[in-house]
């Protein structure tokens, strides 16, 4: 969410760093280009056994959420546990509902997913309602995402008090609470929204999650807490239900190929790629 | 700028990435005289990274911090304004943090620790590719081309496939049932080893590949087959491009032979096997030591749309 004069600014300096950035690459090849480098996972201590490894040892004294995840059922607005509209302030819902009625035109130019950008969180984990894997280790959970191949990384640590960012899924640390598994989540990119229905939130926002694992293990439960003063005129919770897929039914998704295959992105000159 | 300079922009924008991540597979090692043109144009970009990099393995004990996750798109609003009160004294930093604040430091990092154990590859490893080590231990001289399986458009994403295995880095999840490498380019991005398990009768043909591993001693064998993606490429002089000299077939049988030789360094020696082409045992190793990888662009590709904004996608460019 674009929220002020001096943001404006930002985002056309950062256009401007791209474009010089572009301009760098064409003239012939970034050293190192590429994806992120992703969180360093924390310590594995020593094993004298050969496998399993020690993190995973270590993670047995609390629920193990590792698998495959799906939404219960596709989720396109956010609403409160207790089933009502999130209170957006006066600017905010003017916005929002400025994009829901360009929706409605079939216009979803003010949504970066349409052209791939990653949905941030906690939209990564509604979008498409396609499924995700978590794979957890003694000191980190991480979340493969199926959309785009996206990953986003807990580690499990003490709460922060260092504030970097913003990063599309954030700065994530992770802690047990008994079987909950609880998220801090702070410096999500405001250019990101928390739904598919484009609900805003500034980089400010401050999002706790708290997993939790149902008996059974075939469901996991998620309790949303949204703190973001700026858009917000109180915190409020939502509540998402995950139901276990499959092993191995992530699925392998580049989204722009994807969107090639679906003939809303340009061909890009073929010339460019010998074969 | 005309529409038609506007996408052969975004094309070459893309087209150099597959560059660079090529030249990380190190396929070819680069001439001197490549590496002098790439710092000479990439130079303030290559010391920030650098200087990054750098500052993490340099960390005592073999640890290393990083105050950041995944950053957005060439990271995230540098010069923004302070962090918001409450959150604590700034002491992050990196390429997605606002800039202005204190350099990157130990406090409040992730903290990651090496493991004497030789079956543990937890953690992020960075590629000494990148200063040179990196060794072709055996290219087949003569090839035939061989049947493609991809469409035209996803060989603009050939930085996949097997030469996009051995990226510039990776960070290993591990557990018994699976080792999960998050590779540091952005094409595969996410590996999956089922340990101890059968390739399916008729697996889906993706960039990744299907692999299958076990252990031999303290080595991790990874067998992968169903890949689509270039394996290897030339580099033209001329233009400083890279044609695909290779690309996988159906047939393509990629081993990984995976080797902690000490807590710091790995070892991966790649064997590609392809009947289609003609080609048996074209290997390569690469040593990768522990500690993160470079923080850098994320999903810069995509951000190509943020350059030209919607019109992009919609092709009204």
């Amino acid at each position: 969410m674009r929220r002020s004069t001096a943001d404006s600014v930002h985002a056309t300096s950062r256009r401007s760093a791209l474009r010089v950035l572009a301009a760098m690459m064409l003239a012939g090849g970034l050293a190192a280009c590429g994806r992120q480098a992703n969180v360093p996972t924390s310590s594995t201590p020593a094993s004298s056994a050969p496998a399993p490894s020690a993190a995973v040892a270590a993670a047995t004294t609390v629920p193990d959420l590792s698998g495959v995840w799906r939404l219960a059922a596709p989720v396109e607005k956010l609403q409160t546990t207790a089933g009502g509209a999130p209170p957006l302030l006066p600017a905010a819902q003017m916005e929002y509902e400025k994009h829901q009625q360009a929706a409605a035109r079939g216009d979803r130019s003010w949504d970066p997913v349409t052209w791939c950008k990653p949905p941030g969180e906690p939209r990564t984990l509604l979008q498409d309602a396609w499924p995700f894997e978590i794979v957890q280790t003694g000191n980190r959970v991480e979340f493969l995402y199926q959309w785009n191949r996206l990953t986003r990384a807990i580690p499990l640590l003490p709460k922060q008090d260092t504030f970097v960012g913003p990063f599309y899924f954030g700065q994530s640390v992770g802690e047990w609470e008994g079987n909950t598994l609880v998220v801090d989540v702070v410096g999500v990119n405001g250019d990101t929204f928390l739904d598919p229905s484009g609900l805003p939130h500034t980089d400010d926002m401050h999002m706790t999650e708290r997993f939790q694992l149902s008996a059974d293990g075939q469901s996991l439960d998620l309790v949303l807490q949204i703190e973001d003063p700026a858009t917000y005129s109180a915190p409020w919770q939502s509540r998402l239900r995950f139901v276990r897929q499959p092993a191995g039914s992530v699925r392998e998704d580049d989204c722009e190929v994807r969107l090639h295959q679906e003939a809303r992105y340009p061909v890009l000159p073929q010339r460019l790629y010998p074969k | 700028m005309g529409a038609s300079m506007m996408r052969m922009s975004a094309g070459l924008i893309c087209a150099g990435w597959l560059a660079v991540s090529v030249a990380q597979a190190q396929i070819a090692p680069l001439s001197d005289a490549d590496k002098q043109a790439m710092q000479g144009n990439f130079g303030d970009i290559a010391r920030g990274k650098t200087t990054e990099r750098d500052s993490l393995l340099k960390s005592e004990a073999g640890q290393g911090t990083i105050a950041g996750q995944v950053p957005g798109d060439a990271g995230a609003k540098a010069g923004g304004p302070p962090p918001a009160p409450g959150r604590g004294p700034p002491g992050g930093g990196g390429p997605g943090a606002r800039a202005g604040g204190p350099p990157p430091g130990p406090a409040g990092g992730i903290q990651y620790h090496q493991s004497d154990d030789p079956r543990d590859f937890s953690g992020p490893w960075s590629a000494m590719l990148i200063t040179g080590t990196g060794e072709l231990l055996d290219v087949p001289s003569k090839v035939r081309p061989g049947p493609q399986i991809i469409s035209p458009y996803e060989a603009t994403r050939l930085c996949s496939g097997p030469s996009g295995f051995l990226s510039n880095g990776f960070n290993v999840l591990q557990r018994p049932e699976q080792i999960t490498l998050l590779l540091a380019n952005d094409f595969v991005r996410v590996r999956r080893i089922a340990m101890n398990a059968q390739h399916p009768a008729a697996p889906e043909v993706t960039f990744a590949g299907d692999s299958v591993g076990h252990w031999e001693g303290n080595t991790l064998v990874v067998d992968t087959i169903a890949v689509k993606g270039a394996i290897a490429r030339q580099r033209d002089p001329k233009s400083l491009m890279f044609n695909h000299l290779l690309m996988a077939t159906p047939t393509l049988h990629v081993i990984e032979r995976i080797t902690k030789l000490n807590p710091s360094q790995l070892r991966i020696v790649s064997t590609y096997e392809d009947p289609a082409h003609g080609m048996k045992s074209y290997s390569m190793r690469v040593d990768y030591r522990f500690g993160a990888m470079d923080p850098e662009l994320e999903e810069f590709c995509e951000s190509v749309g943020d350059l030209f904004g919607p019109a992009y996608t919609q092709g009204v460019l």
